[in-house]
This record gives C-alpha cells, structure tokens and sequence, in this order.
C-alpha cells in the first residue's frame, strides 16, 4: 500500500508550500500520475480521502490527470505514447523502445487562499 | 446505485465522474489563487536515495538491490552466495521483511553482519529505511552490500535506495508470463536470475519464454539461471557479483 506512503508525502509537501508562501487554506490539489507508474489512482484517492490531513488541508480537493508514457521505437525510431508496458510500436510493431516518461507521480498544481 | 453489484458507491452511479476525492468540512471563501507546482512527489525518497548513494561512494560499498515475490529464493541464494564468498569479498546484507528477524538470522549463521529492517504496515523498502540500517552495520570499506527487499513484485520497483544495481529473481515455481504481469519492477531491473532450476523437470516453466517476456519489458537486462541449493550457475553469479 504504497498509497498511503505518496499521500503522506503529498500532505508534507502541501503544508511546505502553505507555510513557506504564508497561506492559510489548500482548496484543490492536481497530480500528474505515468500510466507506466505503481501507482493506482483509485487507490490514492482512497487513501486521501481516509487519511488524518493537517488542518490546512481540510476540504482540499484531490484530481488526478493520468499522463501517458512516451517510448522511441528503437526499429523504425518513431516516437509514440503509452499507456502500457505491452503496447507495441503502432508504426512497425516492435516491442523494443526506449522510455522518455510514463513512470512519473507529480503535483502539479494546487488551488489555495 | 452501482450497476454492477448494487453497492451505494456514488462513483458506478450511471452518469458519474469519478476522480475527485473530498473530505466534508466546506471550502474556504476567501479568493483562491492557482500555484503551479510541478514537483516529484517521490521526491523526498531519491532525494534519500542520492544521500545513500554518496554514502556507497565514499565508503566504496557495491549496493544490490534483491527483488522478487515471497518465496523466489532471495534468502538462499544470499545464504549460498555468501557462503562462496567467505575469504574472497567481504560483505553486508540489509534484510527487509514485513515482520520477524529470521532471514538477518540466517545471514549471520555465514559469519556476515546483517540488520533486519521490520517494515511494519509497508510493503517495501525506501531509501530512508536503508539508511537507518546503514547507521547499524559495521564500518567496512570496499565491501559488497546486499539489500534483500521485501517480498513483493509491484511497490519495490518505485523506490530507489541508492543501489548501484538492481536483481530480480523469479523461481521456476512460479509462471514463466511474471514479467508480462508485473512489468515495471522488470522494467527497472539489471538483471533477472531464474532460480530453482534444479524443479525444472517438475514444473511447467519455460525459461525461453520468461526471458522473451522480460526482454520485452527491458530490452537490457541480463539474464542468468541458477540453483543456489544446487550449486549450478553459481559461479557466473559471483562473477557478475565481482564485477560491481
């Protein structure tokens, strides 16, 4: 249940930014989650949704964007997006490629007062 | 109602947009502002991780990161590696194990320090964990440390510790399609160990097929086959070993 561990760290990191930038309230918060990455976004929202949450984060809202990997072929080198381990080059065919993405978990953005 | 087991959850309703997660307390009224963010939400681990990295550098320690589902034969083959290793390489192991001390005991049953990390509610280990481990193990340069992670196939593949190199090991007991099912672990490995070979008569497993799947996953990663209660294979894998 690494979940639980991300949205620990999402919480530290959000409380960073109130204090650091002298804010008050987190309304919204927006992650970028690879679809190559471990993590399961219902899972996550779960977790957030259960969680203790400081106080500045009371309310604050979870959205998550799914962001597709990006792979080279390294048959025909054409460049094109994943959205998993198995999908083939849509242009040869070929399994072998290099990834340039697809495992990230990012915040992104948040919405605060 | 959810159409499919007739549960409450607002998110099968017909008609929903599921992806947003709220707690009950109202919003604040006061005006908002949008603060784009773009940070690595891991990034406190391989902020972590680069620390532990210095660490293996400045003390010239070889990290190895063993990953595999509960039961491939991480314990063994670190128990028989070791073994052979006595009077060649000195090493350290760092055990992680959900709960119990028993695989640091079979460690230092071959005369090597080894810290057993107890991960509690965690399903792996991270880079701060191993450096709480480091703090226990003895001060010994140029040797080779093993990390045994916890026995699990999906959450160890996200977490850098600092290793220089990473290993996974899928025994002949279990599918050959492993690294079809949980690829990403396989993605982020060096190199795959098939253990257990001496079962291979017993079994279904085809170990063509299960390198073909990994390949597909990670067109680099180096293969070897083994039987550490065996003895077969063995000396490739400590040659590998004296190479990091």
């Amino acid at each position: 249940m690494h979940e639980l561990s991300l949205c620990r760290n999402l919480c530290r990191s959000l409380e960073h930014e109130v204090q650091s930038r002298q804010l008050k309230q987190v309304l919204s918060v927006q992650l970028a989650i690879g679809s190559l990455s471990c993590v399961e976004p219902q899972a996550l929202e779960f977790c957030f949704s259960a969680m203790n949450k400081p106080a500045a984060l009371d309310g604050c809202t979870l959205t998550i964007r799914r962001q597709p990997g990006r792979a080279t072929c390294r048959q025909c080198a054409s460049c094109y997006p994943l959205e998993s381990w198995l999908d083939p080059c849509p242009a040869c065919g070929a399994l072998e490629r290099d990834l340039q993405g697809g495992d990230e978990v990012l915040i992104e953005k948040m919405e605060a007062c | 109602m959810c159409g499919i087991c007739g549960c409450d959850s607002a998110e099968f309703a017909p008609g929903a947009t599921p992806q947003r997660t709220t707690t009950d307390v109202p919003k604040a009224t006061m005006a908002a502002q949008t603060i784009e963010l773009h940070q690595d939400l891991m990034h406190a681990n391989h902020h972590q991780a680069e620390h532990n990295r210095d660490w293996f550098a400045h003390h010239r320690l070889s990290a190895i990161n063993l990953v595999s589902s509960p039961g491939a034969g991480k314990t063994t083959l670190l128990e028989q590696t070791l073994t052979r290793l006595r009077g060649r390489r000195c090493a350290l192991v760092i055990e992680g194990d959900q709960q119990t001390e028993l695989d640091a005991a079979r460690i230092r049953a071959t005369g090597t320090p080894a810290v057993q990390i107890q991960t509690g509610q965690a399903c792996h280990l991270d880079a701060s964990m191993v450096h709480r481990a480091l703090h226990q193990l003895p001060e010994m340069d140029g040797a080779l440390l093993l990390i045994e992670n916890v026995g699990n196939l999906i959450c160890p593949a996200m977490f850098d510790l600092g290793e220089k190199a990473r290993v996974v090991l899928v025994s002949v007991t279990e599918g050959d399609d492993k690294p079809l099912k949980y690829p990403s672990i396989f993605h982020h490995a060096d190199l795959l160990i098939i253990t257990k070979t001496d079962l291979l008569p017993y079994v279904q497993f085809d170990p063509r097929k299960c390198i073909e799947h990994a390949r597909q996953i990670q067109p680099d990663l180096q293969v070897m086959e083994l039987s550490a209660t065996r003895g077969d294979g063995m000396t490739a894998w400590l040659d590998w070993l004296e190479g990091q």
